[in-house]
């Protein structure tokens, strides 16, 4: 196989492979993602932002794309790791090919990669930072590449909200409207939106930097952190955020980033896990039911409390539960705070099969919350 | 939910005989069941009435009856064990089925015993059409138009709604058997009348045609606590029209959306709850149209199928075992996941990998029948293959087949005309649509025009063309360079196919791929795409870099070679042998390694041995396994003796490469394999066979044929299961056989020409040889004369007709030939007894098909002691450690032990010919069952009773039978007619058996025949059949001259599920079974009983 493009570690591990979408110099954090249908909600997803994404799964874009199943309007990763890239797509809703628009937006890609050994270093080594070269930035000496790998330095969390918030705020009318939801735009995916709205809730999209007082403004019934990439502990603004709406005993609801931001906003700590969750398989365990559920997850930063009931740490805001619990490494999935009308999740609740006119254990919930306060 | 404490004792229903859509997965699942329930600490009761499992092996159950697998026999043994529970879910539509018998005969309450991991509310809401239209409605999705009948009239009425074409599927019926596409009228009245009478409820299903539509299945899974998993999706390459058994498959699934996938997954979430379905699993298929992505679901099993087994090693999930700790109470998130070790049962496996499935048929056995792939289930067997992508995994699945046509894809360019011809034959579902669409597409065809007459997804049509873009380029490139070689085996192609294209021998290719360093490593299955760290012992091989997954080992290896697809002649019966092998050597302190790739069987079970390697078994891979192994710890050497012929026939060039072949060495497999130097070990053993000679054209056959006289057996050299045997009476005859020979003839492969023995007793024997003493694992005497094929021929052991001094010459000629040959461990030999003359037919220094019959009649592990033969131990030793009886063997046995009657069963029904009749029914010298039962009892007559009740046509105690036999038989029948009048049956029969009857003072009605008074209004044989006035067909055929009313009336009989008995022989012991159920009604004893009993006997003689 000639080779036109590298993978080079931080770890000083190269992989060679074939160029893919667009071509040029890279880098960004290594992750992996085990879905094997959903590579476009990855790619679209915000948080996913600045990272270069491998796919466990080795066939990638057999169905193309569409504008359905997009959950922003553009793709985030830096690049993208793929074994064996669709030559074709096939189904009746694609629209363009994965190449094409990867292409497009200027991802750059290595195909032919072994992804199973890459994906069993990055699981090993827990975080790594990688680059991809094509051409003639590939033929440099390897050295020279993996010290330039070395030398990256991630985007802040500041700035990386700052790219995938909208800095606009705008509206989104539900048919026959029950609420008005406030959702803080940490990097929203579309189906976090679809939700609310579906089930009947305008939803005012608001920058990630918009105050507690523009908040309250919006009179709005309730209020959404969406899910979204970077380190909780660095979100400064948007902590105190959610602190100062904490203290207007605001209705709210927090998603993966969000339920992060929430819960350090209660006063929790949050740390990098030894291993990230990105995939639709991993399980979590609903104390209160005993029942297992199937969820979707991409996070790589998780909330320091015990499982059950205790005081957050920021004493103001009163007894905290756990709720849920990830079955694969015990790390916390949901809280709700016992005092206050908040509840977060870790995980994507959103699930893009149940229709609205079902019942669904988190926004049936944050709906209440909203309505009645408890 | 922690598990359940109520249970101490739990009955499992197994699935009977092999047949066509329920085959050894259910070996695999029942396996895995028993296993978890003994770790409970639960006493296990089994009934099975297979002997050819691994789960009927007296140490896996508390209690083993190998007893026919009805309401009225699992209602004995409830009586006599008394279990808690009964586990109804792993044992297919059998075990299902008896067990909503044994609820509506109001069993289960009487005595006190509960269904876990289903109930009866779900399996009729599961498995009733109508019913289960209504849950798909409730959970808010749709099914395709239909509506059920019970007449044909109603099926008429109900085609004016529908439309042409259309589905016809009877009700409760397994594999689909009797399903098919009506296109006409006619078809409609064919397919539905023979579905009515299918159908255990005379229902019908008529359904709108969603064919072209492409096809999923979805493996799920819930617990007590109602949390539901879907485990796998499985893709079908060939869309709806195909039955999903008969269709390539492809997991997980690659033409879907997420949002597709996702609704496929939330409607199987709804099902699986709506239906009711206890706990454990169920699979639900759906079909998608191509155009606009409507969302049909086609139906459930709400049970463990073909499908989990095949879900179960694509992903590593052990669907069985888990579904048996769930039927205990556990939830799934208190199950731990053995592979990772660390996370549990709840989630769903990541792969990352794509998982090829190919079903195996066996057309070629039954010239007649049409070989189109419909809804009704035809394949015999199927491989499966791992590959990091689709095109890896489908062509090593192509070559795991193992077949000499069709079997890995052809790069012969065809011309315009051979295209338009491809594509016009591409337009039928057969077994060869695959390699004509690939080739069509060599030949410029597109994958538009495919598309447009297959409906195959373009996305599988594009991977066929990248196949064919590689194959050019490996043509066309000036030499293989490493590159080239990589991406080459990067998409599957073979040293072999290489080989082809570059016009090279397949040794030079693997040779230069070699000294380039283009070796495979090995990856594993591990549930979770490499996210967790895992130590899964279970393997594929890739060509992606240079990181292998095979941990070090420090004992030596013994690498086992399974079987392969099952196929007729080939099936389950090794895959017990590999089974056995691998628990013996670990019992004696070796790592095994198992290498197959057949889903459906217990040695791919990754908990089974130290290492599964899930690969082909070719030489090549097979040999790059060996290197694999041989890079991480020490290889004490590879058994070939256990898989059957398939690894057998590696012997001799795994030798030539340096590998240890342990037990019976090549040069012995070649003695007793190459006819010529067989002849030699047989003179040397003063031994007589049959005359015979070879031939390489119809003169040289004629002229041996002349010498040894008609009738003669010919055959093609080097077959299984007698493929392409034949009894041939005349010149004529021969002529016609060599013209048509399917096999090339040439001076390496011969045609084989043998006297053939008329009305002779056939006997088969089972031994184990360690170069100095004989183990006599057991003597079977064949119920059918020679000429029936030894696989289709029901026999008992110990023999009961022949004299002590015969047995004593077996003995000493299985002696003989084990030492002439020089086997050590396993041989199984085949005589033929004539006129007081003991012919040697046959000898294979390998394990034989009935290695687990015998081991479960006389309760001695033969192959278990056999694979220790292979390392160095003596039979003397094994007597004294108890892996063989102290004192006697299967030529010693003394009178009482117990008498196993093994029968045959055959897939007649599932085949019909393009006219859409059945094909026949007569036993020869070609083998054609795809399974077999054990009946075994303290009398002769009561077991061969359960072995004909086992295989599902009981022997009538009343009533009337038809008897019609060939001249040759005329006056045996005699005397059995009289039997029969004596014992009040009524007679009735045609022609000259009526007048000879007649002549005997035995009181017959007499019919007419069906061909020659057709245009005569009286009642025929036929009319009697079908309106059920006949309890048991009697019909020996007589050459050709039975082609007319004989075959009408096996045919007959056959559709209806009507007893019938094809030879004089077995019409005898037919009588004496009747008899014996007359008088006593039988008992059940379990293979443990049986064995105490023995001991009893063996102590009392001393």
């Amino acid at each position: 196989m000639s080779t036109s493009a590298k993978l080079v570690l931080a770890d000083g591990t190269i992989y060679l492979g074939t160029t893919y979408a667009a071509t040029g110099s890279v880098y960004g954090e290594l992750v992996f993602d085990t879905t094997m249908t959903g590579y476009q909600h990855s790619l679209t997803n915000p948080s996913n932002a600045n990272t270069i994404m491998v796919f466990t799964f080795p066939h990638i874009g057999n169905v193309g794309v569409n504008a359905a199943d997009a959950e922003s309007d553009t793709y985030w990763p830096n690049g993208v790791v793929i074994r064996d890239p669709a030559r074709i797509r096939s189904n009746w809703q694609s629209e363009q090919s994965l190449e094409e628009v990867l292409e497009k937006v200027n991802v750059v890609g290595i195909a032919g990669v072994d992804t199973r050994a890459l994906t069993r270093r990055i699981a090993s080594l827990g975080q790594v930072n990688a680059a991809i070269f094509t051409g003639e930035q590939a033929l440099d000496a390897d050295v020279d590449l993996v010290a330039k790998v070395c030398n990256w330095q991630p985007s802040s969390t500041a700035d990386l909200l700052e790219q995938v918030s909208s800095q606009t705020s705008y509206v989104v009318e539900a048919e026959d409207a029950k609420a008005k939801v406030a959702l803080i735009d940490l990097g929203v995916r579309q189906a976090t939106i679809d939700q609310l709205v579906a089930r009947g809730n305008t939803v005012e999209v608001l920058p990630a930097t918009t105050a507690a007082s523009e908040v309250l403004d919006t009179q709005s019934n309730g209020v959404v952190f969406s899910s979204g990439p970077g380190n909780p502990a660095e979100a400064k603004a948007q902590v105190q955020l959610a602190k100062d709406l904490l203290d207007a005993k605001v209705p709210m609801l927090g998603i993966g980033l969000g339920h992060q931001v929430i819960a350090t906003a209660l006063g929790f700590t949050t740390a990098r896990m030894p291993q990230a969750h990105r995939g639709p398989n991993h399980p979590v365990y609903d104390i209160a039911s005993g029942h297992s559920l199937i969820t979707n997850q991409n996070h790589e930063y998780a909330v320091n409390a015990k499982l059950g009931t205790q005081q957050s740490p920021n004493t103001d805001y009163g007894n905290v539960t756990v709720t849920q619990y990830s079955l694969n490494d015990k790390s916390v999935e949901a809280l709700e705070a016992n005092e206050l009308p908040v509840i977060t999740v870790q995980y994507y609740p959103e699930d893009s099969a149940i229709t609205v006119n079902e019942p669904h254990p988190v926004f049936d919930r944050f709906a209440t919350l909203m309505a009645t306060g408890e | 939910m922690p598990k359940r404490t109520d249970l101490t004792s739990v009955l499992v229903i197994g699935s009977g005989p092999i047949v066509i859509g329920q085959a050894a997965e259910f070996d695999y699942s029942g396996t895995q069941a028993i296993r978890v329930l003994k770790d409970e600490g639960i006493r296990v009761v089994l009934v099975n009435s297979n002997p050819a499992t691994i789960m009927t092996d007296p140490e896996m159950a508390d209690a083993t009856y190998v007893e026919p697998i009805t309401a009225d026999v699992v209602e004995k043994i409830i009586d006599a064990e008394r279990p808690d529970a009964i586990l109804p879910t792993l044992g297919g539509q059998t075990a299902l089925n008896t067990a909503i018998q044994l609820d509506e005969r109001g069993i289960l309450d009487q005595y006190d015993v509960e269904l876990i991991g289903a109930n009866i509310a779900a399996i009729e809401l599961g498995e009733n059409r109508e019913q289960f239209k209504g849950v798909v409605e409730r959970c808010g999705a749709e099914s395709a138009r239909s509506v059920i009948v019970n007449t044909m009239d109603e099926a008429l009425e109900a085609a004016k709604e529908l439309g042409y074409p259309m589905v016809v599927r009877p009700s409760y019926t397994m594999g689909g058997l009797g399903s098919g596409m009506a296109y006409d009228e006619t078809d409609l009245h064919r397919i539905a009348g023979a579905g009515l009478q299918y159908s255990p409820t005379s229902e019908v299903l008529l359904e709108e045609s969603i064919l072209g539509w492409k096809e999923y299945e979805f493996e799920m899974m819930r617990d007590s606590a109602d949390n539901v998993i879907a485990l796998c999706s499985i893709e079908n390459f060939d869309p709806v029209g195909v039955h999903t058994g008969d269709a390539i498959t492809v997991a997980p699934a690659v033409t879907l959306t997420d949002r597709e996938y996702h609704k496929m997954r939330d409607i199987s979430i709804k099902i699986i709850r709506e239906v009711g379905v206890a706990t454990g699993g169920c699979n639900i298929q759906f079909a998608v149209n191509p155009d606009d992505g409507r969302i049909v679901v086609i139906e459930m099993n709400p049970r463990v199928s073909r499908s989990s087994a095949l879900a179960s090693k694509a992903t590593g999930y052990p669907i069985a075992k888990i579904a048996t700790k769930l039927s205990l109470g556990y939830t799934l998130d208190e199950v731990v996941n053995d592979i990772t070790g660390t996370t549990t049962a709840a989630f769903e496996p990541a792969l990352d990998y794509a998982v090829v499935k190919v079903p195996r048929f066996a057309f070629e056995k039954f010239p007649a029948a049409d070989a189109t792939l419909t809804t009704t289930m035809k394949a015999v067997g199927e491989v499966m293959s791992f590959g990091r992508n689709f095109t890896e995994a489908l062509q090593k699945a192509l070559r795991s087949l193992e077949q000499n046509n069709d079997a890995e894809l052809d790069f012969t360019i065809p011309d315009a005309t051979e295209t338009a011809a491809l594509l016009e034959a591409s337009k039928t579902a057969t077994t060869s649509r695959l390699g004509q669409i690939q080739r069509a597409l060599l030949g410029g065809a597109t994958t538009t025009e495919i598309f447009e007459t297959t409906k195959i997804d373009p996305w599988f049509l594009d991977q066929l063309c990248l196949i064919n873009e590689i194959a050019t380029q490996i043509r066309n490139a000036d030499e293989l360079t490493q590159d080239l070689l990589l991406y080459a085996k990067r998409h599957g192609f073979s040293d072999k196919q290489l080989g082809q294209l570059r016009h090279m021998d397949e040794a030079v290719v693997r040779g230069v791929r070699h000294a380039l360093g283009v070796r495979p490593i090995y990856k594993s299955v591990d549930t979770a795409a490499g996210e967790h760290a895992a130590q899964a012992p279970y393997h594929y091989s890739s060509y992606d870099g240079q990181e292998t997954e095979i941990t070090d080992h420090q004992r030596p290896t013994v690498v086992i070679l399974g079987s392969g697809p099952n196929r007729i002649g080939q099936g389950v019966e090794f895959d017990y042998s590999c089974v056995h092998a691998t628990m013996a050597m670990q019992q004696a302190g070796y790592d095994t390694v198992l290498v197959n790739c057949n889903p459906e069987t217990v040695s791919t079970d990754s908990d089974m041995s130290d290492r599964l390697y899930f690969e082909p078994l070719t030489l090549e891979d097979v040999l790059e396994i060996i290197h694999a192994e041989e890079q991480t710890g020490p290889v004490k050497g590879v058994f070939v003796q256990l898989g059957g012929q398939t690894p057998l026939k590696l012997a001799k060039d795994l030798a030539e490469a340096g590998v240890v072949i342990l037990g019976t060495s090549p040069e012995a497999i070649d003695l007793a394999e190459h006819r010529g130097l067989f002849a030699q070990v047989l003179q040397q053993a003063d031994l007589a066979a049959p005359k015979s000679g070879t031939a390489v054209s119809f003169d040289d056959a004629k002229a041996v044929a002349d010498e040894i006289g008609y009738p003669v057996l010919v055959r093609p050299s080097y077959v299984l299961g007698g493929r392409g045997m034949e009894i041939v009476y005349g010149e004529d005859q021969l002529s016609a056989y060599i013209e048509n020979s399917t096999a090339e003839i040439t001076v390496e492969h011969p045609v084989l020409v043998d006297r053939f023995l008329d009305d002779a007793i056939e006997i088969d024997v089972d031994a184990l040889y360690d170069g100095e003493e004989l183990f006599m694992g057991g003597i079977m005497e064949h119920i059918e004369e020679a000429g029936v094929h030894s696989g289709d021929s029901a026999c008992v052991l110990p023999p009961t007709t022949l004299a002590p001094d015969v047995l004593a010459r077996v003995r000493e000629a299985t002696e003989a030939i084990a030492q002439g040959v020089g086997v050590r461990g396993l041989i199984n030999i085949q005589f033929a007894l004539t006129a007081d003359i003991l012919y040697v037919i046959e000898a294979n220094p390998r394990a034989s098909r009935t290695v687990p019959f015998v081991s479960k009649a006389t309760g001695v592990a033969l192959a278990k002691a056999a694979a220790k033969l292979g390392v160095g131990f003596t039979i003397a030793q094994l007597r004294e450690t108890g892996d063989l009886p102290a004192t006697h063997d299967g030529w010693s046995l003394p009178l009482g032990a117990p008498i196993a009657v093994k029968e045959a069963v055959l897939p007649f029904t599932r085949f019909r010919t393009p006219e859409g009749r059945v094909v026949d029914s007569l036993l020869g010298p070609e083998m054609r069952s795809t399974g077999e039962v054990m009946g075994i009892d303290k009398y002769f007559d009561t077991a061969y009773a359960k072995s004909q009740d086992a295989v599902g046509g009981k022997l009538p105690t009343d009533g009337r039978v038809f008897i019609s036999v060939a001249n040759r038989d005329k006056r045996g029948i005699v005397a059995h007619a009289k039997r029969l009048t004596d014992m009040g049956f009524e007679l009735v029969s045609t022609g000259g058996t009526a007048d000879v009857l007649a002549r005997n003072g035995i009181a017959t009605e007499t019919v007419d025949k069906i061909t020659r008074d057709a245009d005569k209004p009286g009642e025929t044989i036929l009319d009697q059949l079908e309106d059920g006035r006949v309890d048991l067909v009697v019909n020996t055929p007589s050459g050709s001259e039975a082609r007319g009313d004989g075959y009408e009336i096996r045919a007959a009989a056959n559709s209806l599920g009507v007893p019938i008995v094809t030879t004089l022989a077995a019409f005898g012991t037919a009588l004496q079974a009747i008899q014996a159920q007359r008088q006593y009604s039988w008992d059940v004893t379990s293979l443990q009983e049986h064995d105490r009993r023995l001991s009893a006997v063996i102590r009392n003689q001393r």
